[in-house]
């Protein structure tokens, strides 16, 4: 295949937080960067798979809308995850398909409908440098995507020229994830959830959560009943963990890991999340369902449920036979 | 203490937590680190990548090669074999300068109410300012884990073992200035980027830790200047000098020696 670089559009108006995000990178943890990628990474799979691109070809992660974009060349492209009002010249257009646009046009991304980030992928991938295996961007450190931050005015994106052509072709209803609210996240119960009384783990699971504002790529923060810790014996762990019964000597955070500072709030550590942290932990969202937190938005409500980590196993392989026929393979 | 049996932590279904002590010794620390290494020495299949804290490692393992279950075991005959901490524990000491109570430190400090750290730290320890530059300054503390965040360390001091007495951020700082360090227990922490945090904060440290960009020719294939099981001695420096580094940052000259811990001296927490 030939690969050569081309313009494909101006960002005319970037919206709150724009940025350019693949599936992340891996295994640098230790050094402090967390995995980072799209959020819904489902639906940024399936609008690539519908481009034909690679699963990974970097795309755009739109959170709440506010976007236009004004397109150079005429190429594919495909819109997925939250519903968040897309448009091309004014005219509402459909997701989870391939849509061809000309030179001229303009998309606008703005007036949600549901979920929190939509995804928008270009035939071939966007073209900007990778950073640690990555093209994803990563603000806290001011790498990957496009300078290292957020989308700006002005902003001009570069793809890889594909020599494919590109059909059109749709994500077949069944295969669309379907969002909340209500959200019901199936959870492993692990790491530190022995230092939490009985009564509280019944809690967590009988309660109903709220999403808090303070929520983003790091973590998702909710409110709900105060939770309860045993009371330690002998260990020395609680003298190196802090004083408050929910520390614990700070170790590696799993990405979807339910921390709870003080029992007063959760916070699960999102793709951007810090690699470590002191804090109990009494469980960790199912890999299968790590995708659907990116669509969460402030305000809405959450239930837990406690899932095996077979069951976990064995929804991870599902997901994963989705993206590994081709389109037409499923059609059929 | 290192436990006879380590506990296993399931992170659901693509991370495990071995956690091998409770106690925060230097040789618990020499020992996860030993442990580590054996870890990547291995045949196991499947491994992303392992973050080494002061009590436990975290294992993130591709769930499409292996199971928690398979992999346990597998991590327990490791382990069986025996985890030989070498008596000689082969080390870097990196020398690295810190402007203490720095005016932007003192800045920072005072956007969040509070008066220069180290005058806080000065009164709860009933000592001088001056004293508590002399004693943090004073031993060499060793690396204990960098995955705070990029470019940062957590180290303790190991020889001699000193301690200031220190409080913590009621609420934490919405900032930290990048190069800050900070002091939270016996842990000695840098802040390589603009983030919060919650450490009584020192002084700040003008070279770079990480050089992402090949800048600085020190840096080639390995663009982070501190890993786990190194050992860090800080030493004072004044305005001037800082102003003069940070002129030439890219030229500065790093010192580093090549050390080792005798492992048998267990001292820390």
């Amino acid at each position: 295949m030939i690969r050569q670089k081309m313009r494909v559009c101006k960002v005319v108006k970037p919206g709150i937080l724009s940025m350019v995000q693949d599936l992340g990178r891996r295994g640098h943890y230790s050094e402090g960067i967390p995995d980072g990628g799209a959020f819904d990474s489902v639906a940024f799979k399936l609008g690539n798979m519908a481009l034909g691109n690679s699963l990974n070809a970097a795309g755009i992660e739109v959170l709440l809308g506010g976007v236009c974009l004004e397109f150079f060349e005429k190429t594919w492209i495909a819109i997925t995850g939250g519903d968040l009002g897309p448009r091309i010249d004014n005219n509402p257009v459909p997701m989870w398909q391939t849509l061809p646009v000309i030179p001229g046009q303009k998309l606008a991304i703005s007036g949600r409908r549901n979920g929190l980030r939509a995804y928008l992928l270009f035939a071939g991938g966007l073209d900007v440098p990778s950073f640690m295996g990555s093209r994803s961007t990563y603000l806290f450190l001011g790498r990957g995507g496009v300078r290292g931050r957020k989308l700006e005015k002005g902003d001009i994106l570069n793809i890889f020229h594909s020599s494919e052509d590109v059909l059109p072709r749709r994500i077949p209803d069944r295969l669309r994830p379907i969002y909340g609210p209500p959200w019901r996240l199936r959870i492993v119960y692990g790491l530190q959830y022995e230092l939490f009384t009985e009564e509280s783990l019944e809690r967590f699971e009988s309660a109903t959560w709220t999403v808090t504002s303070q929520t983003n790529r790091m973590g998702i923060r909710l409110q709900g009943p105060a939770l309860e810790f045993k009371h330690r014996t002998g260990s020395q762990l609680h003298e190196l963990g802090g004083r408050d019964l929910s520390n614990i000597p700070t170790e590696g955070n799993p990405l979807g890991s339910i921390q709870c500072p003080a029992g007063s709030e959760l916070i699960i550590i999102g793709p951007d999340g810090p690699c470590e942290g002191g804090y109990a932990k009494l469980g960790t969202n199912i890999s299968a369902d790590f995708f659907l937190l990116g669509q969460i938005r402030p305000g809405d409500k959450v239930k837990f449920k406690s899932a095996p980590l077979v069951e976990a196993y064995k929804e991870l392989y599902r997901q994963k036979s989705i993206f590994e026929k081709d389109l037409e393979e499923i059609e059929d | 203490m290192i436990y006879k049996e380590p506990i296993f932590h399931i992170g659901g279904d693509s991370f495990l937590t071995i956690e091998l002590g409770d106690d925060g010794s230097l040789f618990l620390n020499l020992y996860i680190l030993t442990l580590e290494k054996m870890i990547w020495g291995s045949d196991i299949p499947g491994l992303i990548d392992t973050t080494a804290l002061r009590t436990t490692i975290m294992v993130h393992y591709d769930p499409f090669i292996m199971q928690a279950h398979q992999l346990i075991q597998k991590l327990k005959d490791l382990i069986a074999k025996g985890v030989e901490v070498p008596k000689k524990f082969s080390s870097r000491l990196i020398h690295l300068p810190v402007y203490y109570n720095d005016p932007w430190t003192r800045e920072c400090a005072k956007a969040f109410g509070l008066p220069p750290n180290l005058e806080i730290i000065a009164r709860e320890n009933n000592i001088s300012v001056e004293e508590v530059i002399e004693i943090h300054s004073q031993p060499i503390y060793f690396v204990s884990y960098t995955s705070f965040m990029y470019g940062s360390f957590g180290t303790f001091p190991i020889a001699p073992f000193t301690i200031l007495k220190n409080s913590k951020y009621k609420t934490p700082r919405k900032w930290t200035s990048p190069g800050t360090i900070g002091i939270g227990g016996t842990t000695t922490t840098y802040y390589s980027i603009r983030s919060p945090g919650g450490l009584m904060m020192l002084g700040n440290i003008p070279v770079k830790t990480f050089d992402t960009e090949g800048r600085h020719k020190f840096f080639g294939e390995d663009p982070l200047l501190i890993h786990p099981g190194d050992m860090i001695r800080f030493f004072p420096i004044d305005g001037e000098e800082y102003e003069h580094i940070k002129e030439n940052i890219d030229e500065y000259s790093y010192k580093i020696e090549e050390s080792h811990i005798d492992s048998t001296k267990n001292e820390g927490l």
